[in-house]
């Protein structure tokens, strides 16, 4: 199954998914997060809750770029969920492939672990003291797979936990899965 | 073979955009209907008459915007036929979301709704942990999907996408099976004109459809396209 | 191949309901409550569907080629992707209604479905104990179901 998996990420993102210019690509992203940076004046919370805002509204659209793209049926648990957003979302659009560790043992909670981040090329946090405590750099990311998994009825909740631009050892991105949503019926019928 | 309608309902059960197709005196088996007279001109697109009821929210001003986006895929549907004279004549008749909120539309999706609910309960296998059950029955399980439902009057074809939208057709009962199409339309006509057009919202308030020119186009052309192939 | 074959009354209450042991039936066993749901359900969906037909529709059963019975506007069968349900009403107001194999043809189904009325006809009816819409409990009718249902699926 996750040989299957594997085979699809690569597939699609061979085949089917334009392929932009990684420097522009990141220094877009770069001059949002140090733009945002000035607007709030540091406040790097502040920060954080944009960019994941900006996810979030990223994240709504995309799954339907991504359903089209694979063609993928529903998962049946959320370990498959886990596989296929590492496997084939992250190969799909960032090529890279996280690793998924970390499980806890009622199955609700897993860790990707970014070894690659397209996002962090040639950043460096400023020297302030506050940034390496407080930003999340990649944060936009958190809030795509918050986006995108809640339309298809995954409530999660995402957050980074270390980032090597911090100077921990790995970037780690927790996703606890905190409901399946219930399917929504027409008003006025219950 | 005639198409009646066309809808789309999105994940929150509303209908983000219903198309009606007068076929009038079509009928080719002669027995002419003289129902009532369909109120003929009110299919212009925009504004349309059911349209500037709403237009005075806030928000509807967005949906009116042309995408300017184009895809690869989807362009050979968007750019074809537009003077092709059959689509021109199936146009001029029939409504653009005068439908979504009144009873037919209710019904359509009541149906509709109890019918895949059946489809996808009596084919759930029994479940262990608690995970496992919260997942199978969540709507979208891929246990069973429903695909259409017939009566000798008509023929209605549906489609559910993992992320909610609905898109369903009525034709006459012999048209073959329209998964495939309706598959072809959320790929190459929704998601170029809708999803990549950073004007049309993703959750649709109350009484906000879709009104994209580009979007009625594309769907009227395809769905011309199609009637001479339909069994 | 038939699945599961369910009857309900003219008031859409469930008569008799039997899930098949047909090879590779996608069908699970679901609460006894479950299928009076699921009758009660396309009793109701039935007479919708006839109200949802398109204005120019309407006289489209006219060039039907099966037989219409008594169910002329009403819903007749739905297509999943396991399974196809077909449904007929006979004039007394009876709905026989089929789960099959996605390939089964609505000419085979109008067979199945005579036969069905047929030895419903002889071992409800005119079994002199059976009181009206009541639950179906007759021994006969089940052998007899069992042989049709053998029949169609072999």
């Amino acid at each position: 199954m996750s040989k299957q998996i594997k085979q699809l990420g690569d597939d699609v993102w061979k085949t089917k998914v334009e392929k932009v210019n990684s420097e522009l690509f990141t220094l877009t992203y770069g001059s949002i997060v140090a733009q945002l940076c000035r607007d709030f004046n540091n406040n790097y919370e502040e920060v954080n809750a944009q960019t994941y805002k900006m996810g979030y509204n990223i994240g709504v659209r995309l799954i339907d770029e991504f359903l089209q793209k694979t063609q993928l049926s529903r998962c049946s648990s959320f370990r498959d969920t886990a596989e296929i957003v590492s496997k084939v979302g992250f190969k799909m659009f960032l090529n890279v492939v996280p690793n998924i560790t970390n499980w806890t043992s009622d199955m609700t909670t897993f860790s990707l672990i970014l070894t690659e981040n397209p996002l962090a090329d040639f950043v460096e946090l400023p020297d302030d003291g506050k940034a390496a405590k407080e930003l999340w750099y990649s944060n936009i990311l958190c809030g795509v797979l918050r986006g995108a998994l809640e339309m298809v009825q995954l409530d999660c909740e995402v957050g980074f936990i270390s980032d090597v631009l911090r100077g921990d050892e790995t970037t780690e991105l927790r996703v606890r899965l905190v409901q399946v949503l219930k399917e929504e019926i027409p008003a006025g019928e219950e | 073979m005639p198409i009646y309608s066309f809808w789309i309902y999105d994940r929150h059960c509303n209908c983000i955009f219903s198309r009606e197709y007068g076929t009038g005196s079509q009928d080719p088996s002669g027995n002419v209907l003289k129902s009532t007279p369909k109120s003929k001109g009110s299919a212009q697109f925009a504004p349309n008459p059911s349209y500037e009821n709403t237009s005075s929210l806030p928000t509807s001003s967005q949906s009116t915007q042309n995408s300017s986006i184009s895809s690869g895929r989807g362009q050979r549907l968007l750019s074809s036929a537009s003077n092709n004279h059959k689509a021109q004549e199936l146009i001029q008749k029939g409504t653009v979301n005068a439908q979504n909120n009144n009873n037919t539309s209710k019904l359509l999706f009541g149906t509709l709704f109890s019918l895949r609910k059946i489809a996808g309960s009596v084919c759930t296998p029994q479940t262990e942990t608690h995970q496992e059950e919260e997942f199978n029955t969540s709507n979208l399980n891929s246990f069973n999907a429903l695909q259409s439902f017939r009566t000798l009057n008509y023929k209605c074809h549906y489609y559910e996408t993992m992320n909610g939208l609905r898109f369903v057709v009525v034709t006459h009962p012999a048209a073959r099976s329209l998964q495939s199409s309706l598959i072809e339309i959320y790929h190459s006509i929704y998601l170029p004109t809708v999803v990549r057009n950073p004007l049309m919202p993703v959750n649709y308030r109350e009484d906000e459809v879709i009104s994209n020119d580009r979007f009625v186009r594309a769907i009227d052309e395809y769905w011309a396209s199609l009637e001479e192939t339909l069994t | 191949m038939l699945y599961s074959i369910y009857i309900t009354s003219r008031s859409g209450s469930l008569l008799y309901q039997k899930d098949f042991k047909t090879v590779n039936s996608p069908i699970t066993k679901q609460r006894s409550n479950d299928y009076l749901v699921i009758a009660s359900t396309l009793h109701g969906v039935h007479a919708i569907a006839s109200k949802l037909t398109p204005p120019d529709a309407v006289h489209n059963y006219q060039k039907a080629k099966t037989l219409a019975n008594s169910n002329r506007t009403g819903l007749r069968e739905v297509s999943t992707s396991q399974f196809k349900i077909f449904m007929n009403q006979t004039v007394t107001g009876i709905k026989i209604i089929v789960f099959a194999s996605p390939n089964m043809e609505e000419t085979k189904f109008a067979a199945i479905y005579d036969k069905i009325y047929e030895h419903y006809c002889n071992y409800v009816l005119k079994n002199p104990f059976y009181q009206l819409d009541m639950p179906i409990r007759c021994q006969l009718f089940d052998t007899h179901l069992n042989s049709v249902v053998a029949g169609c699926n072999v």
